[in-house]
């Protein structure tokens, strides 16, 4: 589902998602407030990839521009040309770049247990990991991980999203409190030796969802 | 659940490179070219004391993020990094305080000495670092406007996950970094798209916006007599910690592990009434892997595979005096069980 629409986000901005693709987007963004958020950030990572002056976008940007390509359907409606199509969605945004980017890791159960399961005692073909630069980022993936904002979790604020995890069906939880605190102490823990990076403290600093929603979560993670 | 504890090591780069490989296995830490060592040092040094500003996409659980980021070198070395799309977030360090700001919640201050803000810069300058992980010199490229040499850290099984770094000429800067699966798949990225190096950032850039108005963190003891020992780590995997929570249950322990590069936090806490078996999650290259059996639940955080959680998670036992212990106490056959063959 989320992989759907990536792809349609991907063509919005690309100005190549045909009319019932657009429609299905507009309902999805109608039930799925994880989304606008998401479109704004797509949109700033292209910006940066073009090295285009990258300015933080004022509160409610995406939902402004949702609200204006929901009214792309009624000037279709009015047989707009292809071209004029053409022209609207890429006006709003065109990069291959970020589809590359938006690529995710694919689901395999097990993860790479299952892997290494298949893959027990093979020569050491490590030495190198691609001759290209562009292999590692821009080789076909699969099946997306699904690992996006919470979708479970009704009413888990967006920006909650670095702390919500995958789990092995491939749905996206936030974690629950004690899961919470494990991050918290073990990035601590291992921050004292310089390994962490910023990481941890985009995940300390998630808001904790509200108290429903939490129960929730950590009755679903039980 | 999928895998065994006691696999053989798995492989994770499949080219029919193996003879080499082998070979480069035997050979001794010290061995290392001189040239990538040199670069990987001053990678690290560069991120600690070099002034720069400038803007890095960074993807991690497929999700695109762009953020910049400002740095002053020296003492107190000062950092901040804001998000630039999404919900409003900062991370604003001076020395070992990082004040986090993000949505709504109020802006918390941590403590963490050792601490840094741009991610996936792995530490190799370990001695031990070179027997787990081949480094391997690679082409020039161009990233944000500079010349980079690329330089992989290849891990030499498959319990710990690679990097592919791609570091200024000159400096030695990291200007890009991706950390790859066993089947070279992208788990984590971030790639400067401008970067001023040498530039000092304003103070006023480097001044978190608001003043931290609530604690984080949480602290821990030193134990010095662990109750609890994972029998079967994957090679490299030592224990350099071992903690428990204030107020946590008796027997409960919180054990960390390294190889150098990649960590392993793993936490033993008396099982709750009416939890489940094995249950695993992951975002990036972060896995957490959680083992509910007898009267104790036994939970793996780490950077790491899911194999290498799955092998230490499954093989967590009481050490011999604790078990005596902790039969003593009543709580004679509600450790953990034996890793499964």
């Amino acid at each position: 589902m989320n992989e759907q629409i990536d792809e349609r986000l991907s063509a919005l901005m690309d100005g190549e998602l045909e009319r019932d693709g657009l429609r299905f987007l507009l309902r999805s963004v109608g039930s799925d407030p994880a989304l606008p958020p998401r479109w704004e950030r797509y949109h700033v990572a292209r910006q940066a990839l073009r090295r285009q002056g990258v300015v933080a976008l004022r509160a409610g940007f995406a939902e402004a521009v949702m609200a204006r390509i929901g009214e792309e359907p009624a000037v279709r409606s009015r047989g707009a040309s292809p071209w004029l199509r053409w022209g609207a969605g890429g006006a709003i945004a065109a990069s291959v770049a970020v589809a590359a980017l938006v690529a995710t890791r694919p689901v395999t159960p097990g993860g790479e247990a299952a892997v290494a399961a298949r893959a027990p005692g093979l020569g050491g073909a490590g030495a190198t990991i691609a001759a290209s630069p562009a292999s590692a980022t821009t080789a076909p993936v699969t099946t997306p991980l699904d690992v996006r904002p919470p979708l479970l979790v009704q009413g888990a604020p967006v920006e909650a999203s670095p702390a919500s995890f995958g789990i092995e069906a491939g749905q996206s939880i936030v974690l629950d409190p004690r899961l919470q605190s494990y991050l918290v102490r073990h990035y601590q823990a291992v921050g004292a030796n310089g390994q962490s990076g910023f990481t941890p403290y985009v995940l300390l600093a998630a808001p904790q969802p509200a108290p429903e929603a939490a129960a929730g979560a950590a009755a679903r993670n039980r | 659940m999928r895998g065994t504890a006691r696999n053989p090591a798995p492989t994770p780069w499949r080219l029919p490179w193996a003879v080499l490989f082998t070979i480069a296995a035997a050979i001794p830490a010290q061995a290392q070219p001189a040239g990538e060592a040199v670069d990987l040092a001053r990678m690290y040094a560069a991120v600690r004391n070099l002034d720069y500003e400038g803007t890095f996409v960074y993807l991690r659980g497929g999700q695109p993020d762009a953020m910049r980021i400002f740095h002053a070198g020296g003492e107190p070395e000062r950092e901040r990094i804001v998000g630039l799309g999404g919900a409003p977030a900062e991370y604003a360090r001076v020395g070992a305080d990082i004040v986090c700001e993000s949505g709504t919640s109020p802006a918390t201050l941590f403590d963490n000495p050792g601490a840094r803000l741009l991610p996936l810069v792995p530490d190799l300058r370990g001695s031990e670092t070179a027997k787990y992980y081949n480094v391997v010199g690679g082409t020039e490229d161009r990233v944000a406007g500079y010349v980079a040499r690329r330089v992989d850290v290849v891990p030499r099984d498959g319990f710990r996950y690679g990097y592919r770094l791609w570091l200024e000429r000159e400096s030695g800067f990291p200007l890009r970094s991706t950390i790859l699966d066993g089947s070279r798949r992208v788990l984590e990225e971030y790639l400067f798209v401008t970067l001023d190096l040498g530039k000092r950032p304003r103070d006023t850039d480097l001044a978190a916006s608001s003043p931290a108005s609530a604690v984080g963190g949480s602290h821990e003891d030193v134990v010095r007599d662990p109750r609890w020992t994972v029998h079967d780590a994957p090679p490299g995997f030592v224990r350099v910690k071992v903690e428990r929570a204030a107020g946590a249950a008796e027997g409960s322990e919180h054990q960390v592990y390294t190889d150098g590069i990649a960590n392993v936090s793993v936490y033993v806490e008396p099982r709750a009434p009416g939890e489940g078996s094995e249950r695993g999650y992951s975002r990036g290259m972060v896995n957490i892997l959680t083992r509910e059996a007898g009267a104790w639940r036994t939970t793996g955080i780490g950077d790491v595979p899911r194999a290498t959680l799955e092998r230490m998670v499954r093989s967590v036992r009481p050490v011999e005096a604790a078990e005596d212990r902790l039969k003593d106490r009543g709580d004679a056959g509600t450790s953990p069980p034996r890793a499964r063959q």
